[in-house]
């Protein structure tokens, strides 16, 4: 019986033929996909905040995102002013490709006294390595790692506020946070901020207040602003004023009116045949008031296991404001198969990049682009899901008891 | 009263309690249909930390969201379906709008992540921030030490070398 499922010399020979040449695509294939090598790591949280204590001993976790998700090392190391009070739980971790992420610890230490007031950063940083970096000991090429920061704050002897400044955008109207966190030993009565609004000409439109907050010692309170932004989509410019019992922090924020600035209308991708050179013609409007420079188009193709398959890009284009305008990009796609692929289709113009989710469906003569990804999803209701169906119950009974009682009673009544 | 009682007279024991069984069928429905088309949060669940640079609010039953930092919804935010919104880190309060109803109230964290992609293209690499705030990276190599900022989402082509890149929260 098992003599019988051993092949022949032959067909060995004819195996280990083809084995060669499965072995020879895939060193191709892998040299190929090498070309593009994607190292990432991420750390979260970014920043943790604690105020001084004296003698504090504190253990703090924070987590590695292997979001490419591939074998890999990472070294952690510590860097800061006061790195010698923090004890790393480990120093060095090995990540393979099934796991997302990992926990780690590392634990504090505080002195009985810190003299100088204000932030004390220490910085645990991770840094990405191949998974064999133990067994070869050395690297050589570009590396990457991130950083979670900690702070620590010494209270100030006096008031001292530190503020930032967020802006959404909500219903056409744009609203202000500012958070703001009194760093000092002494509480502040008053706290608010000015918000003085230009365009991008350095044009004032309007100065529009926060609320007014008073907040203790080491406390965090929230100013917000609401501006209703009945202005033409584009950039502009807040100058933030905030005021606290006669001390003032100056911020500075730049933000975007309007939801889309340039918005694909339309993809189009004529005489396409599977293993030719794709032309991807994109109308482009800007809806934005200013002249755009240097825009271009970037799509990027992703195969079955999630790897770039195809990144491709348009020259750079020049839209002026509010107009549309073709861009082309090209994509060569020999080798490529017949199916279904994710891909995302990115705009970029001057700092800004817009991006959409989409799947393109290739056939042998076509290739089909198909959804854009919305950041709110309302669950879809079908005619005939549960709810319809039980109303139309209620309705049939209702109107058959009105039948029966109204017609058919009378009826045999009468027949009596 | 006596208009009742003549009904009931006319009605038989049969039809009688087929009328039971309908009012309570009905009445059982009504209830269930109150609770089955409330306006609901499906994600992010209630006190979920949420990290990812892109994440989507699934909803049923109604039209839109409202955002806010504080339970009161005192400044909310409003997002219809196909809104994008860029939250910063911290804790969110959120609830479902279907017309005159509204969900309970859920929270949510957005905690801070450091993301730091290096892609090789044909003449340089590409820093990508991929994670979900605004980034510092240093550049450290034998010619000394400079530093960028590469906001969400945002790339930066460097050139092709064996430096260190290092990538923090601003």
């Amino acid at each position: 019986m098992i003599n019988q499922q051993l092949p022949k010399h032959g067909q060995l020979r004819e195996r280990d033929m083809k084995t060669k040449k499965i072995l020879f695509i895939l060193s191709i294939l892998f040299i190929v996909l090498t070309l593009n090598i994607i190292s990432s790591i991420g750390i979260t949280p970014g920043r943790t905040t604690l105020n001084f204590e004296p003698n504090l001993h504190k253990e703090i976790s924070f987590s590695i995102i292997n979001s490419e998700h591939k074998d890999m090392s990472v070294v952690f190391m510590v860097t800061g002013d006061l790195s010698e009070v923090v004890t790393l739980g480990q120093t060095y971790a090995e990540f393979s490709s099934s796991e997302d992420s990992k926990s780690f610890t590392y634990t504090i230490d505080l002195p009985e006294k810190i003299n100088t007031p204000g932030n004390h950063e220490i910085k645990i940083v991770a840094l990405e390595m191949p998974k064999d970096i133990k067994e070869k000991g050395t690297f050589v090429g570009a590396t990457i790692s991130v950083a979670t920061q900690l702070h620590v704050y010494v209270p100030y002897p006096n008031k001292y506020a530190e503020a930032e400044v967020n802006v959404i955008e909500s219903e056409g109207k744009m609203l202000f946070f500012i958070p703001i966190v009194n760093r000092g030993k002494i509480g502040i009565e008053d706290a608010k901020a000015v918000i003085d609004i230009y365009t991008a000409l350095n044009e004032k439109i309007t100065t529009i207040e926060t609320n007014v907050e008073s907040i203790n010692s080491l406390e965090r309170k929230e100013l917000v602003a609401e501006w209703d932004a009945r202005v033409n989509p584009g950039k502009y410019f807040a100058a933030v004023t905030v005021i606290y019992d006669n001390e003032i922090i100056n911020l500075e924020k730049e933000f975007r009116v309007g939801e889309m600035v340039l918005e694909i209308q339309e993809i189009v991708i004529k005489d396409f045949e599977l293993g030719g050179i794709a032309k991807f013609d994109a109308l482009v409007e800007n809806k934005w008031s200013n002249d755009l420079i240097d825009v271009y188009l970037n799509v990027i193709v992703y195969n079955n296991e999630g790897e770039i398959m195809a990144d491709f890009k348009s020259p750079d284009y020049d839209i002026p404001s509010l107009s549309k305008l073709e861009m082309t990009a090209y994509w060569d796609t020999a080798g490529v198969e017949k199916g279904t692929y994710e891909g995302k289709i990115i705009l970029k113009y001057e700092e800004i990049s817009s991006e959409r989710n989409v799947q393109m469906r290739i056939t042998e003569n076509e290739i089909e682009i198909i959804g854009l990804t919305g950041r709110v999803i309302v669950q879809g209701k079908g005619t005939f899901n549960v709810n319809n169906i039980l109303i139309i119950l209620v309705v049939f009974l209702i109107l058959v008891n009105i039948v029966w009682f109204a017609v058919v009673k009378k009826l045999l009544k009468r027949k009596k | 009263m006596e208009m009742a009682d003549n009904m009931n007279n006319k009605l038989t024991k049969t039809e009688r309690k087929v009328i039971i069984a309908e009012a309570v069928f009905v009445i059982g429905v009504f209830a269930y249909l109150f609770f089955a088309t409330a306006p609901n949060q499906i994600f992010p669940l209630q006190g979920m930390v949420i990290v990812e640079p892109d994440f989507v609010f699934e909803i049923e039953n109604g039209e839109s969201i409202l955002v806010s930092i504080d339970e009161n919804f005192t400044n909310p935010i409003r997002l219809e379906e196909g809104d994008e919104v860029v939250l910063p880190p911290g804790e969110y309060f959120w609830k479902v709008i279907g017309g005159y109803r509204e969900s309970e109230v859920k929270s949510f964290i957005i905690q801070s992540h450091v993301g730091l992609n290096i892609k090789e293209r044909d003449e340089n690499y590409e820093l990508e921030n991929s994670g979900n705030v605004d980034m510092n990276v240093t550049r450290e190599n034998e010619f000394g030490i400079s530093s960028m900022t590469i906001n969400i989402g945002e790339t930066e082509d460097v050139e092709k070398d064996n430096s260190s890149y290092e990538g923090r929260q601003i």
